[in-house]
């Protein structure tokens, strides 16, 4: 190349860029970003985390006191259960439904870095649909998850920035070791409804020790069971889960993320519809006319930005 | 370690050295703005990996940096360089120094309608001084590859450097490297 010309494009490239000053709080505003993107997908695992324990429940209170081999009969009495409690959800095809709503831990309102109010989703076997809402009744975000052979279709909707982004990750739908507790997790995040791989999951989070029973609470005068983690280090997403102890069903999941001066909690509710058309049309991705639609390639579990998602929920 | 203290560390890195990867986030992208966001996206993925990467995570933001650019990173960034085209890059000059100004202005609206890819060779190339094996290593390609995107995206160059008019690259048009 004409050494003038090469020059001539570096001092080009020198004046464009002369004034350009770094911002402060770039890397807070990523952290915020990046926290909050797995936040998004706190609604699919908390469905698949809330049935895996309320399966869990009844192999760890049986298991209280016991060790050992007890632990792994249970364990594989929990898998029996849950199998069966899951095999007959499955005939029902129910929708699985949940509302998530969302505070600052100091006031009413909704965290810094924590912009909706409001969530409902909506799951079944092969698809999971989540809209989340601002306090001003506005739709945020959407994210729509649907099994296809060899993966996930994810489809994502920003209104704030009219984009509607579509993506496969390659690769889910295999359960992980107890070795990758947060591939276990991950796994769970993203195969909300995928019954085939439960029991290995709850295998692994029995064997893991992952939950705990933590005594009980009442809630609108039951007794329920409450499960925590055994630990959650500083600034790790803190996860409580009741079970309704005649059922076994999740009943409520409190989400709590906490550091000096701030935090937040997200209280979610769980429930089920019959398979009605107008239930179904909650599974479909909303399709914003005129929104920019991006075709991010194909990406692995393991290495996509949801990849280790419940990892760092759980912190594992 | 924990990622909210990894961001704190990373924030105090960006004030020492975090000004170069921003102008080469710039330069790439096209603008102040969409170069904030491309560096933020980096930082982001970095966040992500944080507990495996071993080593220098300078070198792993700047190589993070030019994978997401030379991989086309955002489709909504096509209409923002449409956009850059159709506005002055330097409204305010002194009248002496117009000609100059206006053939760099043409040198950065040439380099901003290159395909990402070409586009970050040219930036690691001459605007990071690296040779073509290096280039290759931050862009994870071959070394025939940077030659070749460098090739082609110097031949619209000289179509400038010559004072020919380039009538073969569409505004803002994706093509393969």
């Amino acid at each position: 190349m004409n050494p003038q010309l090469t020059e001539e494009l570096r001092s080009s490239m020198e004046q464009f860029t002369e004034h350009v000053v770094m911002p402060q709080g770039l890397a807070r505003s990523a952290y915020l970003r990046w926290r909050k993107r797995r936040v998004m997908t706190r609604a699919a695992a908390a469905a698949a985390a809330a049935a895996v324990v309320a399966g869990a429940a009844v192999a760890i209170t049986a298991a209280a006191g016991d060790s050992g081999n007890a632990q792994a009969q249970d364990a594989a009495y929990v898998v029996t259960r849950v199998e069966n409690a899951l095999t007959a959800i499955g005939r029902g095809n129910n929708i699985s439904f949940s509302r998530t709503t969302s505070t600052g831990l100091n006031s009413s309102a909704p965290a810094a870095g924590f912009p909706w109010r409001t969530a409902l989703a909506w799951n079944t076997r092969d698809r999971f649909n989540e809209i989340e809402y601002t306090s001003s009744g506005r739709p945020f975000f959407s994210f729509t998850v649907t099994r296809v052979p060899g993966g996930l279709q994810m489809l994502t909707v920003q209104y704030a920035h009219r984009l509607v982004i579509h993506q496969e990750l390659t690769g889910a739908g295999t359960a992980r070791g107890c070795s990758t507790a947060a591939g276990v997790l991950a796994t769970l995040d993203f195969n909300p409804n995928d019954l085939t791989n439960w029991p290995a999951t709850i295998r692994a989070l029995v064997g893991c020790k992952l939950l705990r029973v933590a005594g009980h609470q009442r809630v609108g005068g039951v007794d329920l069971i409450k499960f925590v983690q055994p630990q959650v280090p500083v600034g790790y997403l803190s996860v409580a889960l009741l079970v309704n102890p005649s059922t076994f069903l999740p009943s409520r999941m409190v989400v709590t993320w906490s550091q000096p001066g701030q935090g937040w909690q997200t209280t979610t509710g769980f429930g089920s519809m019959p398979p009605t058309r107008a239930n179904l049309a909650h599974l479909s991705a909303p399709a914003p006319a005129g929104f920019t639609q991006s075709y991010q390639r194909p990406e692995a579990v393991g290495s996509s930005a949801y990849g280790n998602e419940t990892s760092w929920m759980f912190g594992q | 370690m924990e990622r909210a203290q990894a961001a704190e560390e990373l924030e105090f890195f960006l004030a020492q050295r975090g000004k170069p990867l921003l102008r080469a986030a710039v330069l790439l992208t096209g603008s102040h703005e969409a170069g904030e966001d491309l560096l933020q996206a980096a930082l982001e993925r970095l966040l992500r990996h944080w507990a495996s990467i071993s080593g220098d995570p300078e070198a792993y933001l700047r190589q993070t940096l030019y994978h997401l650019a030379a991989d086309g990173w955002r489709q909504q960034g096509l209409w923002r360089r449409k956009y850059l085209l159709l506005r002055p890059l330097h409204p305010a000059v002194t009248q002496d120094r117009t000609e100059e100004v206006d053939r760099r202005d043409a040198l950065i609206r040439l380099l901003l309608q290159l395909p990402p890819r070409q586009r970050a060779v040219i930036v690691l190339r001459y605007w990071e001084q690296l040779n073509e094996a290096e280039a290759a290593e931050v862009l994870g390609c071959s070394v025939g590859t940077v030659k070749s995107a460098t090739s082609r995206a110097l031949a619209r160059l000289r179509q400038l450097s010559a004072g020919r008019p380039d009538t073969d690259a569409p505004q803002g048009q994706e093509t393969a490297v």
